[in-house]
C-alpha cells in the first residue's frame, strides 16, 4: 500500500506532462511566491504584493452551491511538484461563459509548451465537463507567451483594448481571446495533450 | 506551510523587497516599537500586534489599495531587516507618502535605505504610474534627510513645530520627488 503521508497530490485531470489538482491550503506560500515573482508578475501586471494570507482567505471561502471561480494546481507529472496554477477567474453560468487564467509560476518551466498543455486541459474540462459554450482569456500585449498559446490553439482575438495598460512608461494594448465549444470540438483533434 | 519559500516582489542588488506575511508580524512589531528607531517616526504610542495584524489582513476586493507594505530582505544574510512602504496613496491626484524603517540597527549606515527607496521609487513611478511622492521628515532626523536628498528629493515645505520629540517641538520638512525628475534625470 502506498505510504499515505507521501501522497502529495490528488490529480483530478490527468494530462501528458501535467495534472490538474485541487488547490491545496498547505501551499498558499508557494502560490504567493509565484504571483510575487518579479520575472513573472511583469507579464501578468500584478502590481501589488500578495500575502499568503490572501490565498488562505480565498481558499477558506465557503463554497455553497456552484462556484463562480474554480482553481487548479498544475502538477508536473515527471518532477512531481506543483509549478503553476490554472482555472476560471469567473464563470457566468446563465451565459455558460468562463474566463480562464493561467500562471506557470516557476520560470524554469517556461518555454516547454506546458502553458499550451494546461490550456488544452482546461478547455477540455470547460466544454466537456462544465458544459460551457464560450471561454475567453484576457491578457496584455507584453505577455507574449500567453497570447502565443491562444494563437497556437486557434482562439480568436475578439477584442483589442488600445493603450489600456501602463507598462514601462507607455500605454500598451490588452487583448481578449475567445473560443466556442464547436470551435474546440474541431481544433482539439489536432493536439496531443492527454 | 513551508517557511523557506521566498516572497520576492522586487529584486535589487543587495536587497529584495518581499510581500509581507502575518507569519512575521511579531518581528514587524519589534521594528516599529524599537526605542532607537521610533522617535523620529513619531511613534509615541505602543504598537500592538493585533493592530499590525489588522493592517496586513487581506482587504475586501472592492477596496482600493491605499497602502503598500514591502519587507526589506537582505540577500547575503538572507533575512528580513525592515519595511518600506507607500502610504495614503491618492489615486486621483496620483501621489503617495513614502515611509521606510530599517528595523535592525546593525544595518544602519550601509546604504540600505537608499537602495530600498530606489526600488520603491521605480515601482511607484513605473508600475503604479504615480505622479509625485513625498516624505515627512522631522528636523532632528538628519540621516533620513540626507538619504532623500541623495536620491534627488527636494525640500518643498516646512511645517513649524509639527512634532513633539523628546520634550521639545520640532519642525517637520516635506521632501518631494516628481515622476518626470526621477525618470528623466536622477535615476
Amino acid at each position: 500500500m502506498e505510504n499515505l503521508s507521501e501522497v502529495k497530490n490528488y490529480p483530478f485531470i490527468q494530462g501528458k506532462n501535467l495534472s490538474l489538482c485541487a488547490v491545496n491550503i498547505d501551499n498558499i506560500k508557494l502560490y504567493a511566491s509565484w504571483d510575487n515573482n518579479p520575472e513573472a508578475r511583469k507579464y501578468a501586471r500584478i502590481l501589488f504584493p500578495k500575502t499568503p494570507e490572501e490565498y488562505k482567505k480565498y481558499m477558506e471561502k465557503s463554497q455553497e452551491g456552484v462556484p463562480r471561480e474554480i482553481g487548479f494546481e498544475l502538477w508536473h507529472n515527471e518532477d512531481k511538484k506543483p509549478i503553476g496554477f490554472v482555472g476560471f477567474n469567473f464563470i457566468h453560468w446563465p451565459n455558460r461563459m468562463g474566463n480562464i487564467g493561467l500562471i506557470i509560476g516557476e520560470p524554469a518551466y517556461w518555454k516547454k509548451n506546458l502553458g499550451f498543455e494546461a490550456t488544452c486541459l482546461i478547455l477540455e474540462y470547460a466544454f466537456n465537463e462544465l458544459n460551457l459554450n464560450k471561454v475567453n482569456a484576457d491578457m496584455y500585449d507584453v505577455n507574449v507567451a500567453s497570447w502565443k498559446i491562444c494563437e497556437k490553439i486557434g482562439m480568436k482575438r475578439e477584442v483589442t483594448l488600445e493603450k489600456h495598460v501602463y507598462v514601462k512608461g507607455k500605454y500598451t494594448n490588452a487583448y481578449e481571446y475567445r473560443i466556442f465549444k464547436e470551435e474546440w470540438d474541431e481544433l482539439r483533434k489536432k493536439f496531443d495533450f492527454k | 506551510m513551508e517557511n523557506n519559500i521566498a516572497l520576492t516582489f522586487i529584486k535589487g542588488k543587495n536587497i529584495e523587497l518581499w510581500a509581507p506575511t502575518l507569519e512575521k508580524v511579531n518581528l514587524y512589531a519589534k521594528w516599529v516599537n524599537l526605542p532607537t528607531g521610533r522617535s523620529f517616526s513619531r511613534v509615541a504610542l505602543p504598537q500592538r500586534i493585533s493592530e499590525l495584524k489588522q493592517l496586513l489582513e487581506p482587504k475586501p476586493e472592492f477596496e482600493v489599495q491605499a497602502n503598500v507594505y514591502l519587507e526589506i530582505h537582505h540577500n547575503q544574510d538572507n533575512k528580513p531587516i525592515g519595511i518600506a512602504a507607500l502610504l495614503n496613496i491618492d489615486w486621483l491626484n496620483r501621489n503617495a507618502k513614502v515611509s521606510i524603517n530599517i528595523g535592525e540597527p546593525e544595518y544602519w549606515g550601509k546604504g540600505i535605505a537608499v537602495e530600498a527607496l530606489k526600488l520603491l521609487f521605480d515601482y511607484a513611478f513605473e508600475d503604479l504610474n504615480l505622479h509625485k511622492l513625498y516624505a515627512i521628515i522631522y528636523t532632528p532626523n538628519i540621516r533620513s534627510k540626507r538619504v532623500f536628498e541623495k536620491l534627488g528629493a527636494q525640500h518643498e515645505a516646512t511645517l513649524k513645530e509639527e512634532g513633539y520629540i523628546d520634550g521639545k517641538y520640532y519642525d517637520s520638512e516635506i521632501f518631494t520627488l516628481y515622476k518626470k525628475d526621477w525618470l528623466n534625470k536622477i535615476k
